[in-house]
């Protein structure tokens, strides 16, 4: 019967990610906040036959009340991201392995642990909130290796909502996942958080190394997330996260998606272009741009950030497409630590941009770092109790040897 | 040393020793070690943007998104192409591959050979070229592949396409 809801939301292009919150919603604005219900206590209604000085009516019930003050950002690798806003955890890719073709059980199971079960330090008035994080939507941007391996067994151990290109959902299926658990991404769907936050998927654009261009064909079908919290100071909060630098013409160009039936026909749809649909979904949001954007840096990050930054005005950037190539033989390992640091260095073109723009550069030092994004800004947060799970040091890098960036010199184009 | 030949150096060094029947001695070359790769082997590798293993005994393109595994074959040279490990329709692609030598350039033709690769006719390499290729794929999607032909001194050998072709994850 829930999945059966689900499916009728997903129909009517709205996704209801969780049960609360949503009822009635469907045709709200910004967040999906919900207007204020009239209160019992006000106006004439509580005036008795004998009362001769009717109290004052009462103030208004805070239509933010239940609000989040911020939203809680963890790091774990590659594009692995948690994030904990209100009472709503979101996972990003998962992929906690980086290796093989198949889930491990045990490594999911150890992260979704060390997710869940960490103590968190209080943090402002959201203490209760804020100290227990949480999975309940599942995201996936594209399916590569290097992201992907692991979703089945995150589904599998939360039990929840995968939201995800369309033939991971087939992938789920094989798995033996409920095909109601998972929702096969086309761009433009709206996952509700709650009554103040949303996620809005986006058809984005898959990393185009120099001298390369893509029409969103050649490639997986690559999604970014637009994420918007309205918070109780009234600020709302957004970011988009997304895994690639191509720029120019690729964010341009409509996104092509040839599909191939049981019969072996094919059918080839045309979206819109990543920049329109990016834009699209910031409308829908009722915003004209967004503060974060957590992308890159895998390649030719400058040439999409010249585009991006300016076109939403992005206040901060955060770099965290890291650690998925080998360095000097080193593979990915979260026991390990990050075997190769990010240097803005590496990317001087992206490094001059941002200081022309001033636009800072927010990024992780280790695995399972953490921030607060609240109505001043980001600000790291301890997260020792998470690091101290995988043997990792309560602050900056280790315990493993760090190597140079495997892509250093490889990052710009000479056209970028 | 060159990226690539720093890969196949490490590939080399993870590859497990050779048991009896193979055709001839790790110490041939880098594309014997690539001969040898097991599926056990690729399944252990990390995944990740660059990192992955020929397939048909071949070498591997530098970095890149899009992959390309170079194989000289009896006919020419032969590039499949790859994703993340998984194969690209290669029916309709053409292509231009660029041979840098001793300071002078070089262009080919690339055509489609079937669904699977591109090849260049007659073509022999050399150790030490730097090679670009640059594919136009039937979708219109255009994707670079980048090589330098490892081991100075050796020519690339020659390897069976069609008994390469079975191994693979």
């Amino acid at each position: 019967m829930k999945y059966s809801k689900r499916v009728l939301a997903i129909a009517a292009g709205v996704v209801c990610a969780s049960l609360l919150g949503c009822g009635g919603s469907s045709g709200g604005g910004s967040g999906g906040f919900l207007g204020l219900p009239p209160s019992s206590s006000s106006g004439g209604a509580t005036q008795g036959p004998g009362a001769s000085n009717p109290p004052p009516p009462a103030p208004p019930e805070d239509p933010l009340k239940g609000a989040p003050e911020f939203a809680r950002m963890t790091w774990f690798g590659i594009t692995n991201w948690h994030y904990q806003i209100g009472d709503k955890g979101v996972l990003l890719d998962g992929e906690v392995v980086n290796s093989g073709r198949d889930a491990n059980p045990a490594a999911v199971t150890k992260a979704l642990d060390a997710l869940v079960a960490s103590p968190v330090p209080p943090l402002g008035k959201d203490a209760e909130a804020a100290s227990k994080l949480s999975v309940d939507v599942i995201l996936l941007g594209h399916i590569h290796p290097d992201h992907s391996v692991q979703l089945p067994e995150w589904a599998k151990q939360t039990g929840k909502m995968v939201y995800a290109p369309p033939a991971e959902c087939a992938t789920l299926v094989s798995k033996g996942i409920p095909a109601e658990q998972c929702v096969g991404l086309k761009g433009g769907e709206v996952i509700k958080l709650g009554e103040f936050a949303s996620v809005r998927a986006v058809r984005w654009v898959h990393s185009v190394d120099c001298d390369e261009y893509s029409n969103g064909t050649g490639g997986p079908e690559t999604f970014g997330f637009l994420f918007t919290v309205k918070t109780r100071s009234g600020k709302v909060l957004s970011w988009y996260t997304s895994d690639s630098g191509a720029g120019g013409p690729d964010l341009t160009t409509p996104r092509k998606v040839t599909t191939v039936d049981g019969q072996g026909v094919s059918t080839t749809t045309t979206y819109g272009s990543p920049l329109a649909n990016l834009k699209s979904a910031i409308k829908d949001a009722g915003l004209d741009g967004f503060d974060i954007w957590q992308g890159g840096p895998e390649s030719r990050m400058v040439y999409q950030a010249r585009t991006v930054i300016p076109a939403f005005g992005v206040k901060t950037f955060m770099p965290h497409h890291l650690n998925s190539r080998a360095a000097n033989g080193q593979s990915f390992a979260l026991t390990y630590g990050m075997h190769y640091a990010y240097s803005v260095d590496d990317q001087p073109k992206l490094k001059e941009l941002l200081s022309t723009l001033d636009v800072p550069q927010i990024y992780p030092t280790n695995y399972f770092d953490a921030w607060v994004y609240d109505k001043d800004g980001v600000r790291p947060v301890d997260n020792a109790a998470m690091k101290a799970v995988y043997g990792l040091p309560a602050q900056g890098a280790g315990p493993g040897q760090q190597y140079p960036n495997p892509r250093a010199g490889s990052l710009e184009c000479p056209a970028d | 040393m060159s990226a690539a030949a720093d890969r196949m150096r490490r590939i080399a060094a993870s590859v497990r020793a050779p048991g009896r029947g193979l055709r001839m001695p790790l110490a041939q070359g880098v594309f014997t070690v690539a001969l040898v790769l097991l599926p056990g082997v690729v399944g252990r590798t990390a995944w990740a943007h660059g990192d992955w293993l020929p397939r048909h005994g071949g070498i591997m393109n530098e970095g890149g998104e899009t992959s390309f595994e170079l194989v000289q074959g009896a006919r020419g040279v032969y590039f499949y192409p790859s994703d993340h490990g998984e194969p690209l329709s290669a029916q309709g692609a053409v292509g231009k591959l660029t041979r840098v030598h001793g300071g002078a350039a070089l262009t080919h033709d690339a055509k489609a050979d079937g669904k699977e690769r591109l090849l260049v006719q007659g073509l022999r390499v050399k150790a030490g070229e730097r090679l670009t290729l640059r594919v136009v794929f039937a979708a219109g999607n255009i994707a670079v592949g980048r090589f330098v032909v490892p081991q100075p001194g050796l020519s690339v050998r020659e390897v069976s396409t069609s008994s390469a072709s079975s191994r693979g994850s």
